[in-house]
C-alpha cells in the first residue's frame, strides 16, 4: 500500500489529501473521507487515518483531503463556506476516481463533513453510497454550538459575557467576522450553515447510513437519525457506543473499532439497522 | 509559494509526513525554523497557527519545516497511550527528541541546512526544549505556551496550584455560586472536590507565596514532588547558557504562572547572567491557543522582533542561495507497512 500526500485541483483552490492506494490495484468503490469544521477536525485527525488504512487494507482506494482554507489546502479560513466546501468534495471525488480508474465512490463524513458530503452528494451522480458519522442535520444548531464557545471564551477572558448569542448573530449579519477558537466565521458562512436543514435538502445516492456515537451502553435509538436515513431508498440509521472522538476528551482516540466494524458491515450488505 | 509535502524517515524507520515552507526569494535565511506539533493535535496546530507562522517565516527568508512524529497526524506507527495526560506526559519526558534530530537530518541531507530554531507550542515548545539543548545544530528557540509539569494521570492536581491558578479559580468557583448547573455537577461527584477545597481554604491559611530557597551550597533547589518535570532545569539551563530563546505565554493561560512560580521563582539565579538571551512576553489576557486575532498577530510580532535582534535577516549572505531540496531526498510516497 502507499500513502502519497500531495496537492490537486478542488474548486477554487488547490488542495492538500493524502491519497491512500492499495496493491496491486485497487478493487470495489473509492473512498472520500470529508472531515469535520474547525478543531474537531484535529481531535478526529487520527480516527479518519487508521479508517482509511483499513479500507485501503481491504483493496480500497481512499482520499483524505482539506477542504480550501483548512488544514494544509491553500486559502485562508475567511474562504471557506459551505458552498466553497461542497466543490471541493466534488474535486476530491474527481481525484479519487482518477486514481482508481473511475467508477463508483462512497463519501464518509464526520460532524459537519458529514453534513457537507450529505449536501454534495446529489450533484455528484458517482457517489453510490453515504456513510454519515454524526451529521449535523440542521445547520442553524451547530452555529449555535459554534457560538456558545465563543460565549464560553467570553467568559473565561472577561468573567462575563459582553455579546450573547443573539448579538453575535447580529453582528454576523451585519458583517461582522467572528473568531471562534480561532477560526474564522465570515458572515457568508454563517448564512449559508444556519440556512442548512437535511430534513428538507434534496437527498441521494439511494443508500445511506447514518450514524449516532455516543459513551451509552447499550445505545440508545437515534430517532433524529431515524427519521432523516428513511428520507433514502437504502437508508439505515444505527447507534454504536465509542468516544465521541471529535472532541477534547481524557480518551486518546486513535481509532473507533465499534464505529468501523459497524460501516464495513453496512458496506458490504451484512448490516440491516431498524 | 504553497509548501510541499515531504516524508523522511525517523531512527526507528517510521515514516514521518511534513510540510517544507520554502521561501520564493532566492535568498535564504541559513537558519531555518522546525515548528513541532502540539501535544495531540498535528502539525497544523490549532486554528492553523503553525500554517500562519510557517508562512510568516517563510516570508522572512527561512526555510520551515512543519511535521507530524510518530502515531500522529498522517505518520506511521503508534502510540500505546490510550489516556491523553498519560501522552501528554510521555511528550513531556522527550517522547519525540529523537523525531527532532531525525527532522534536523534529514533538512541537512536534503538542502545542507546546518542550523536551526525550534518551536512549537505546548507539547512542542517542551518537545523544542528537551530536543535541543545538547544538539549544537539547534541556535534558537521559541516555546510557545512552555508546560513545565508533567500531565500524567497518577498525578494528584490539587496538590500542586500555584498563587495564579488558585486566584483564577476562585474567582471561577465564585461566579458559578449562583449557578444551578455547577451545583448540580457538586452534587453528583463530577467536580475535583479536592481541587474547590483547596482553592477556597487558601485565604484562610494565608498561604505563603515565598519561593523555595536555595540550597546552602548553591545547588539547585530541591524541585517540587511529583509533578514537576526533573528534564526541565537541566534543559533549560542547558539552552539559556548558550543560545537567545523566547518564551510566549497567554495572560490568561495557567501555565504561565507555573512557570513563573514552580520554575522561573525557584531556577531563575541559575541564568541570571545569560539574562539577555532569554526573553519572556505575556500577551495580556490570551488563552493557551491564542484564538483571538489580536493576540496572535502580537505573538507574531513577537516572534519577527525576536528574529530581527538573534537572526536579522541582513545576515543572509552570498553564501546563503537556496540550495535546492534534492529530489530523490523528497520521497513523497509513503509505503505503508500492512500490520
Amino acid at each position: 500500500m502507499t500513502e502519497t500526500p500531495h496537492y490537486f485541483s478542488g474548486g477554487e483552490h488547490e488542495l492538500f489529501g493524502v491519497l491512500h492506494m492499495p496493491s496491486p490495484q485497487p478493487r470495489g468503490p473509492a473512498h472520500v473521507l470529508c472531515a469535520p469544521f474547525g478543531e474537531e477536525r484535529l481531535w478526529s485527525h487520527r480516527v479518519l487515518v487508521n479508517f482509511a488504512r483499513e479500507l485501503a487494507s481491504r483493496g480500497h482506494a481512499v482520499l483524505r483531503f482539506d477542504y480550501g482554507g483548512t488544514g494544509d489546502s491553500e486559502g485562508d479560513s475567511r474562504d471557506v463556506s459551505v458552498a466553497s466546501c461542497i466543490a471541493d468534495i466534488a474535486g476530491a471525488v474527481a481525484r479519487v476516481r482518477d486514481a482508481a480508474g473511475g467508477g463508483d465512490v462512497v463519501l464518509t463524513g464526520v460532524r459537519f463533513g458529514a453534513t457537507l458530503a450529505a449536501l454534495a452528494a446529489p450533484g455528484l451522480p458517482s457517489v453510490g453510497a453515504l456513510v454519515l458519522w454524526e451529521p449535523l442535520l440542521k445547520g442553524g444548531d451547530y452555529m449555535r454550538e459554534l457560538l456558545r464557545t465563543h460565549l464560553a471564551m467570553q467568559m473565561a477572558l472577561y468573567r462575563e459575557v459582553r455579546q450573547d448569542r443573539d448579538a453575535l448573530a447580529k453582528a454576523l449579519r451585519e458583517g461582522a467576522v467572528l473568531a471562534v477558537d480561532g477560526y474564522e466565521i465570515t458572515p457568508e458562512l454563517y448564512e449559508q450553515m444556519s440556512a442548512i436543514d437535511l430534513s428538507v435538502a434534496p437527498v441521494a445516492p439511494s443508500r445511506c447510513l447514518a450514524v449516532r456515537i455516543g459513551r451509552e451502553a447499550p445505545p440508545v435509538s437515534p430517532r433524529d437519525l431515524v427519521a432523516y436515513a428513511a428520507r433514502y431508498a437504502e437508508g439505515s440509521a444505527i447507534a454504536i457506543t465509542g468516544e465521541p472522538f471529535w472532541r477534547e476528551g481524557p480518551v486518546l482516540c486513535h481509532r473507533s473499532a465499534a464505529l468501523y466494524a459497524a460501516t464495513l458491515d453496512w458496506l458490504a450488505g451484512e448490516l440491516h439497522a431498524a | 509559494m504553497r509548501p510541499e509535502p515531504v516524508v523522511f524517515t525517523n531512527r526507528a524507520g517510521r515514516r514521518l509526513v511534513g510540510m517544507l515552507h520554502v521561501p520564493e526569494s532566492a535568498q535564504v535565511h541559513p537558519v531555518a525554523v522546525i515548528l513541532l506539533q502540539p501535544g495531540a493535535k498535528h502539525r497544523v496546530g490549532p486554528h492553523r497557527m503553525y500554517v500562519k507562522l510557517a508562512r510568516r517565516l517563510a516570508s522572512r527568508g527561512h526555510r520551515v519545516l512543519r511535521f507530524d512524529f510518530e502515531g500522529s497526524g498522517d505518520s506511521e506507527g503508534e502510540v500505546a497511550e490510550t489516556a491523553v495526560a498519560d501522552f501528554h506526559s510521555a511528550v513531556q519526558l522527550g517522547r519525540y527528541a529523537s523525531d527532532v534530530h531525525a527532522a534536523m537530518d534529514w533538512m541537512a541531507a536534503a538542502s545542507g541546512t546546518g542550523s536551526f530554531i525550534l518551536g512549537g507550542l505546548c507539547g512542542g515548545a517542551i518537545t523544542a526544549l528537551l530536543a535541543g539543548a545538547d544538539d549544537p545544530r539547534v541556535r534558537g528557540l521559541v516555546g510557545i505556551g512552555l508546560p513545565v509539569l508533567l500531565d500524567g494521570s497518577g498525578v494528584d492536581a490539587s496538590r500542586f496550584l500555584t498563587r495564579g491558578e488558585l486566584a483564577q479559580w476562585r474567582e471561577g468557583y465564585v461566579a458559578k455560586l449562583t449557578d444551578w448547573r455547577s451545583w448540580l455537577r457538586l452534587l453528583t461527584f463530577r467536580s475535583n472536590l479536592r481541587v474547590i477545597l483547596r482553592v477556597l481554604a487558601a485565604p484562610m491559611r494565608g498561604r505563603s507565596a515565598r519561593a523555595a530557597p536555595a540550597s546552602v551550597d548553591g545547588a539547585p533547589p530541591e524541585a517540587p514532588a511529583a509533578n514537576f518535570n526533573p528534564r526541565v532545569p537541566a534543559a533549560f539551563e542547558a539552552m539559556v547558557t548558550t543560545r537567545p530563546m523566547l518564551l510566549l505565554f497567554g495572560g490568561s493561560d495557567r501555565l504561565y504562572s507555573i512557570y513563573q512560580e514552580r520554575f522561573a521563582e525557584v531556577y531563575g539565579s541559575r541564568w541570571t547572567s545569560h539574562a539577555d538571551r532569554l526573553h519572556v512576553h505575556v500577551v495580556p489576557g490570551a488563552n493557551h491557543i491564542f484564538s483571538l486575532p489580536e493576540w496572535e498577530a502580537e505573538m507574531g510580532a513577537q516572534v519577527d522582533a525576536w528574529l530581527d535582534r538573534h537572526f536579522p535577516p541582513g545576515r543572509i549572505g552570498p553564501t546563503s542561495h537556496a540550495s535546492p531540496i534534492h529530489a530523490d531526498l523528497r520521497t513523497a510516497n509513503l509505503t505503508v507497512t500492512p500490520s
